[in-house]
């Protein structure tokens, strides 16, 4: 059963179209990701769906009940805000009460309830302190407990962990993932930020102008893009993106690459050169995650020798920049085979992995 | 050029600090001296004035001025001074002071957290209603008064002050809910809270500051305000203010009685004086906070 439908759905501010026809299903227990760049619509879309906008197409259903004309407290939703939206004058125990109160929920219950809350998120000591007197964090774990209190079909988070230090950040998204897991409540969360779509969502949907670019597990966005667009948001570094002639050599499609140092055929996989030659384009454009391209070792067969301009350690990590048929191209390595600077070596493709993609419509063809 | 100071400012040599000194002390006491002639002259008999210098301390101290002015002065043909009118004046300025700060406040949370069609246009409008004169409302406002069986009563003046009112505390409402976040609204329209509730609970308690602006605004200028007041009411029902005039410019033995005018106008001014120093120092902390993000 699902327990968000959102059919058809678009949104115009005057002559601005900012959504254009949304189609998402929601299962029950699912944590949805909404992600893209500021401006893709994401935000309005939750807000759409939390009844603070207006709907200009298109249906959204909650719990099989259509809610175009309901107003927020008549829908079955709680919301998590950017920037906590804690309300200053109350102290924590009244500010997670609050919408208790409007809904006249009973004293004795909305205390039991507060009290349930505050356990679940450890901040028992803090229920009588103010908004002004917590930390980020802390401010963060209260504004989710205002939204643990309503008990709702379906809880929308803006943003919610944007506004923490980096090291915060990571920590409350491993704890907001074990609530996910706990409550098992289905979870629409928007955020700009793709690592937290990959750790955190059962599905992505990838936004980008106002529409749905891609909707599907982690897995699918990552190892199957459906567009450069997507290609290129999620992962980081992001995906390389070398423009490249097609050949034939043999019966089999290959691809010119050239460091500088003369063109290279690299030969593509039986599925890929049917995919190329279904496609009848000379030429197209090749994706290949940094991963995907390393340092080759003797037994390696294709690859192709680059001259690294940048060598830039992370740690467990160290990325070689090199440039491949004039476009500068990321590689990954284990520190202990880096080169240094300026040295020439051979990268070795994992061709299986690649992607392909329509030069001009940046379609995805294989 | 003087050394660094201890808290690392630098400050001009000692001349330039007799200077400044100087001057601010001349100014403090130039506009400290009529309130110093007021309050002196009020406690002196009228022989005393007559006798002594404008800057002598009363001797003795005599409340005869007071007592006058309070109860049996004369007022045009009436003759119980002016606590009749100053109990007038806190009939209107009391409610029309809270019925313009609160209708301010509305507006002020419509205009900014409740956008629609149309709202920056009103908020022009309204704006454009801080700039209208006194004179120019006094002919249709004394029609409408008539129409409605107001004239000449409290009650109409307490209208027409609430009405001319709205203008400024809304401008001043706007100003200030404009920087707390729409975060907090949508936050409490989730949490079921709707346009007045959210007010009430979540609006009116960071309101504090700008309501103190506006009540101390509001009650200096309708307390303070003479026009509507003498053309709306009459006779009984004048604010105090326009007793005031009537009691300077009354003296039915042709002698100007100097102390019972000043204790008068003292008495007129206190209320006004009382307010900005109880909420006074919120004044100043409302009007910047409304203009920092305004």
């Amino acid at each position: 059963m699902a327990v968000l439908n959102i059919e058809n759905v678009s949104k115009s501010f005057g002559d601005t179209e900012v959504l254009k026809d949304i189609n998402i299903e929601m299962a029950e227990g699912e944590f949805l990701i909404l992600v893209g760049p500021s401006g893709c619509g994401k935000s309005t879309l939750l807000n759409m769906i939390a009844g603070l906008e207006p709907i200009t197409h298109g249906d959204i259903t909650l719990d099989n009940l259509r809610v175009n004309e309901r107003s927020p407290r008549e829908r079955n939703i709680a919301m998590v805000f950017q920037f906590y939206a804690l309300y200053p004058n109350m102290n924590v125990r009244r500010n997670i009460s609050f919408g208790l109160k409007m809904r006249k929920v009973p004293k004795g219950e909305q205390a039991t309830i507060v009290d349930r809350v505050a356990k679940m998120l450890q901040i028992e000591n803090l229920l009588d302190r103010k908004p002004a007197q917590l930390s980020g964090g802390q401010r963060q774990r209260v504004a989710i407990g205002r939204a643990l209190a309503r008990d709702p079909a379906l809880f929308l988070f803006d943003e919610p962990l944007s506004n923490l230090d980096a090291k915060l950040r990571v920590e409350m998204r491993t704890e907001l993932k074990q609530l996910h897991q706990r409550l098992k409540t289905a979870m629409v969360y928007v955020t700009h930020d793709q690592i937290e779509a990959m750790t955190l969502g059962d599905r992505i949907a990838v936004m980008h102008e106002g529409k749905v670019q891609q909707l599907g597990t982690p897995r699918e966005i990552y190892d199957s893009p459906a567009n450069r667009y997507v290609a290129g948001f999620i992962g980081s570094p992001a995906m390389n993106f070398i423009t490249c002639d097609l050949a034939e050599r043999d019966g089999r499609r290959v691809v010119q690459l050239d460091s500088g140092k003369g063109p290279v055929d690299i030969e593509l996989t039986e599925a890929q050169s049917a995919a190329m030659a279904n496609h009848g384009q000379s030429k197209i454009v090749l994706g290949l995650r940094p991963e995907h391209l390393a340092p080759a070792r003797e037994s390696d067969g294709q690859s192709l020798d680059c001259v690294i301009d940048v060598v830039e350690p992370t740690g467990p990590d160290t990325y070689l920049l090199t440039r491949i048929n004039d476009t500068y191209t990321t590689a990954r390595c284990t520190p202990s085979v880096a080169p240094a600077a300026g040295d020439s070596i051979a990268l070795t493709f994992d061709i299986e992995r690649a992607v392909f993609f329509d030069a001009e419509s940046d379609k995805r063809i294989a | 050029m003087a050394a660094a100071t201890e808290d690392g400012i630098q400050r001009g040599g000692l001349i330039a600090r007799v200077l400044i000194y100087g001057v601010l002390i001349f100014a403090a006491a130039y506009f400290l001296l009529p309130l110093y002639v007021m309050l002196t002259t009020s406690f002196k008999t009228l022989g005393q004035i007559s006798g002594g210098s404008l800057l002598s301390l009363p001797s003795p101290w005599s409340t005869e001025g007071w007592s006058a002015a309070w109860s049996s002065a004369c007022t045009g043909g009436d003759c119980t001074g002016l606590h009749q009118y100053f109990w007038n004046s806190v009939r209107f300025t009391v409610p029309a002071v809270l019925l313009s700060t609160l209708f301010g406040a509305i507006n002020g949370y419509a205009l900014t957290k409740w956008r629609f069609r149309g709202s920056e246009l009103i908020f022009a409008l309204l704006l454009g209603g801080t700039f209208v004169p006194f004179q120019m409302f006094l002919l249709p406002m004394a029609n409408v008064l008539g129409k409605l069986g107001l004239a000449n009563s409290l009650a109409g003046l307490t209208l027409v002050h609430t009405v001319y009112g709205i203008a400024f505390t809304t401008l001043f409402c706007r100003n200030y809910y404009v920087s707390i976040p729409d975060e907090l609204v949508k936050a409490a329209r989730i949490d079921g809270a709707g346009f007045f509730s959210t007010f009430r609970y979540v609006i009116l308690p960071l309101s504090t500051p700008i309501l103190m602006v506006c009540i101390i605004w509001q009650f200096t200028q309708i307390w303070n305000d003479f026009l509507f007041g003498v053309v709306f009411t009459s006779g009984g029902s004048h604010p105090i203010t326009v007793a005031l005039n009537n009691l300077v410019n009354t003296s039915s033995t042709g002698i100007k009685r100097y102390n019972v005018d000043m204790a008068g106008a003292i008495i007129t001014a206190l209320p006004t004086l009382v307010v900005y120093m109880v909420a006074g120092r919120y004044f100043m902390r409302g009007l910047t906070a409304g203009a920092v993000k305004g």
